[in-house]
Order: structure tokens, then C-alpha cells, then sequence
């Protein structure tokens, strides 16, 4: 029913998540996600996100809301958004990088995915399989060897070595 | 929330999941992890070592990255630069051969007094001139466009749009860099940069800066390499001569420049060779060699490294927003 003609006033769209609650959000910033905007295209209004659960969508609405109104001047104010925003557990950031990559929001995937290496660049291996849940497939022997294969990589200047899994 | 690994097949579309995550997501957060780390991380799993060593085949690193050579002949200087693993040729999987790389050679007077590039590291560069016995640097405290002054300085810049030299003039104030014969630095200098007018803007280089300049500390059996970051010094590496196995042992080898992002070392064989170690491959490349049929009375006296751009781990991601 509803025409994406050109009018000046603004068009809202209404985003459903998996628990099937309803946030009205600009067109004209809900399409910062790929997703999103092949479905306006096909003249959706209502666009059910069955992939991503409130808490999530809400986080992800803010950031298209931030990102939605950048201009030349606020960059420096986007980015400190930015920082703050990655400020999250490992679960919630998973749950928000699945939702980006579903819904096609680059930045946002960049900025998670950057998030992700910049906290798990200094991790023990130990660490790094608690927090992606990894179970240790190597034999004591093969592990053994892979760490021989590299060890220019675990010898000399390692700083301290962050054993914390979050 | 252990989730089944599945073995790794080389094709790339394959979906694995490593705890919920997709291939894509997977690679993207690699891509961004510095190259010691990324090859840590190899002892995680199975799925990740295969995954982690797919990548680097698959996407050979690349870097916009180079070498200014000065050699000297018996009647005249010659400069030459050259490219290294050229970012638009990034499909290749073995860059690093003399022949097939990419520089322009131009020559220089004996009297010529140039200031040209000392070092660079992650689009700082540093500029020096030569004049008599002094040398002078550009640390500069200027946050504007350079402007016709006093105590200007011929300089060759470099631009990495057009790969072109150019004269332009740069003003020089104190430094506070040790200056040792070799590569070895102790604190960074400028950003230079151009913006669309093609001006150059001179930035402060603070404790908040990126920039990460690397000194390589010669000893009897080899080389330590530390990392300088603006605030204090950091050991990477240490190679020992022996295990570089180079055949000429004969002829005396210097460092003369390091690539962090690619864990590369260049090394200079006296007179007029220059070969790559690479850490993670541990592969010794000859990359490139003067040979000119009469004229054996030449060397290099000069090797500046340069790394102008950030490096691109995983190129492809660039290629995908194309599509």
C-alpha cells in the first residue's frame, strides 16, 4: 500500500523483533542497513526481524540513529559513541555482530569486528577458548608441534598476557 | 556452547562456525589482529590454524610499502625506489622478486643536496637534510599549512597518488633523534600529509600517535629488533645470524628495514644486495641485486624504508564492496 514516492515528510518504518515487539524508526535511517532497505523496496512498512532479539535491536537502532545523522562537524562526537559503544560484554557483542552481519550495516560490522580484535589480539589461547567456546582439539603432542612451528610468534616481547575471558 | 568443528576445505565459501560466528565475520576480525598475534592464535584450535593459515595463503599480505635505495657508482649517485609488495598486484603469491617489481630509478648529481626521507612508519615520515656535516629533522609543532619561511629546506616529497617525486620546500626546527649510522631511531617526528589542495600539512607526533618506529640493534650473532612507540622500547625479535643461513657468509650483512605489520626483516648484503627474512615463513628472498656487467665498482650506500599506507591483511575486504 504504502508508495516510496519522494515527499518531504518523513517516512517511518516499524521494526519487529523475534519477541515480536515494535520500534518506529526513520526510513531514511533504518536504511543505513542492506536488509532494511531492499525490504522498504519492496515496499515493506513493517519489517519483521525475526534474527534479533529486543535488547539487541534497541542497540542497534541507537547506533543507525547516531550514525543516521552524521555530518562534517560531529565526527569527533560519533567516534567518542563509537568507543563507548564496544564498551560490552562478549556475548552482547556477539549478539550484535550476528545482528549487523543479518542486517548489512558495514560500519557497524567493521567497528564490532574491530572491537572483537583489538580484545582478543593480547588474550591467553586459553582465554580465547573459553570466551568463543572452544574445546581443545590438539593431542599434548600436536600442540606441541604447532607451537614449535611458531615460536617466533610466542617468544620475545610478550607483553603481560591477558587470561581474563571477558 | 561448544559447537562441531568442521575440517577445513580450502574453498572459502564453506560456512564455519566458531562459536556462532560466520566465515565472513571470522576472517574480518582476523584480518584486523596484528600478524605475532593472529599466528598465537593458531594454538586455539584445529579450525582455527587451518583457518588462520588459509587466510594467509589465500590473501598474501600486501602493503604499500618500499625501499629508497642510494647507490654509489664511481662517477655519479643513482637513486632508486622501489616498490615492495605492490597493493594492486595482491593475487600474487610470491611479490617479493627483484625483477618483477615496480620502481623508477632517477639520478642525482654528486653535489645535490637533497633532504629526502630518513624513515617512515605507518604514513609518519620523517625528512632530513644533509647540509656539510649536520644533518637537520622536522619534528614540528605546526598544526597548519607550511608556510614560506626562514629556514626552509629543499625536499623531495614523495606522493603516494600520483607515485611521483617532487621539490617542495619544508622548515626545519630541532630534533631530538639519535642519529647513529644505520637504522636507528629513537623518537618519531611528522605526519605529512596531503589534502586535496595539495599542500602539505605538518602534524605534531604525540604520545597519542599510532606511528611505531622499529631499531635494529646489532650484536655479535645477530640482530635485536625493539619496537619504539613514543614511550618506551619493546623487544620483537631477536635473530641470530646463523639461523638466517646465508650462503655468502662472507660478505657483511646489516639490518636496514623492518616491516612490523608483515614480520618482514630486510637486510642488507653487502655491497649491493638486499634480501627479506620473513618470521612467520622463515624464508630468506633475495629482493633485489645490482648487477651491471662492467661495473662492479658500485654500492649501496643508503637504504630507506618507507610504508605509506596501512596494511591490508585481508585485501579481499576491499574487493568485496565492489560487488
Amino acid at each position: 500500500m504504502a508508495s516510496s514516492s519522494k515527499t518531504e515528510q518523513k517516512k517511518m518504518l516499524i521494526l519487529k523483533s523475534s519477541e515480536e515487539e515494535e520500534f518506529e524508526i526513520e526510513e531514511s535511517i533504518a536504511v543505513q542497513s542492506g536488509t532494511i532497505k531492499n525490504m522498504v523496496e519492496d515496499d515493506f512498512t513493517l519489517i519483521p526481524l525475526p534474527n534479533v532479539d529486543t535488547e539487541t535491536l534497541i542497540k542497534i537502532i541507537k547506533y543507525m540513529k547516531k550514525h543516521g545523522e552524521k555530518t562534517k562537524s560531529n565526527e569527533k562526537d560519533i567516534e567518542e559513541f563509537d568507543k563507548e559503544f564496544v564498551k560490552k560484554s562478549f556475548t552482547e557483542l556477539k549478539e550484535l555482530v550476528l545482528a549487523a552481519n543479518y542486517l548489512h550495516i558495514t560500519s557497524l560490522i567493521d567497528l564490532l569486528c574491530q572491537a572483537f580484535a583489538d580484545r582478543i589480539k593480547n588474550k591467553s589461547v586459553k582465554a580465547i577458548r573459553e570466551i568463543f567456546g572452544i574445546p581443545n582439539d590438539f593431542t599434548p603432542e600436536e600442540e606441541a608441534e604447532v607451537y614449535e612451528q611458531h615460536k617466533w610468534a610466542h617468544e620475545e616481547g610478550k607483553e603481560h598476557i591477558d587470561h581474563s575471558a571477558y | 556452547m561448544a559447537l562441531a568443528m568442521e575440517t577445513e576445505e580450502e574453498e572459502e565459501e564453506e560456512m564455519i562456525e566458531l562459536g556462532n560466528l560466520s566465515n565472513y565475520i571470522v576472517e574480518s576480525i582476523f584480518s584486523k589482529i596484528p600478524l605475532k598475534s593472529l599466528t598465537q592464535l593458531k594454538t586455539v584450535s584445529k579450525t582455527w590454524r587451518n583457518s588462520i593459515t588459509n587466510i594467509r595463503h589465500c590473501y598474501p599480505p600486501t602493503t604499500s610499502s618500499g625501499l629508497v635505495l642510494f647507490l654509489k657508482h664511481r662517477d655519479f649517485q643513482e637513486s632508486i625506489f622501489m616498490k615492495l609488495y605492490d597493493q594492486k598486484g595482491w593475487r600474487k603469491l610470491s611479490p617479493c622478486m627483484g625483477s618483477s617489481e615496480k620502481f623508477c630509478t632517477f639520478g642525482s648529481s654528486y653535489r645535490h643536496k637533497f633532504s629526502y626521507l630518513i624513515d617512515s612508519c605507518n604514513g609518519v615520515l620523517l625528512y632530513g637534510s644533509h647540509n656539510n656535516e649536520f644533518w637537520t629533522y622536522s619534528i614540528s609543532v605546526l598544526d597548519q599549512e607550511v608556510d614560506v619561511d626562514s629556514q626552509l629546506m629543499n625536499c623531495m616529497m614523495f606522493s603516494s597518488n600520483l607515485w611521483s617525486w617532487r621539490e617542495d620546500k619544508l622548515r626545519i626546527m630541532n630534533s631530538e633523534l639519535l642519529l647513529l649510522d644505520g637504522f636507528s631511531r629513537g623518537q618519531c617526528c611528522n605526519t605529512i600529509q596531503e589534502n586535496q589542495e595539495k599542500v602539505f600539512t605538518l602534524r605534531c607526533y604525540g604520545k597519542s600517535s599510532e606511528g611505531l618506529v622499529q631499531f635494529c640493534d646489532p650484536v655479535n650473532n645477530g640482530f635485536f629488533i625493539w619496537s619504539f612507540n613514543g614511550g618506551d622500547f619493546k623487544l620483537d625479535h631477536y635473530v641470530r645470524l646463523e639461523d638466517l643461513r646465508l650462503r655468502k657468509m662472507g660478505y657483511s650483512v646489516k639490518p636496514c628495514a623492518f616491516n612490523k605489520a608483515l614480520e618482514v626483516l630486510y637486510l642488507h648484503v653487502l655491497p649491493h644486495t638486499i634480501v627479506s627474512y620473513s618470521f612467520e615463513t622463515r624464508e630468506l628472498v633475495q629482493v633485489w641485486s645490482y648487477i651491471e656487467e662492467e661495473e662492479e665498482d658500485c654500492w649501496i650506500f643508503k637504504i630507506l624504508p618507507f610504508l605509506f599506507s596501512y596494511v591490508d591483511l585481508l585485501a579481499f575486504n576491499k574487493l568485496r564492496q565492489v560487488d
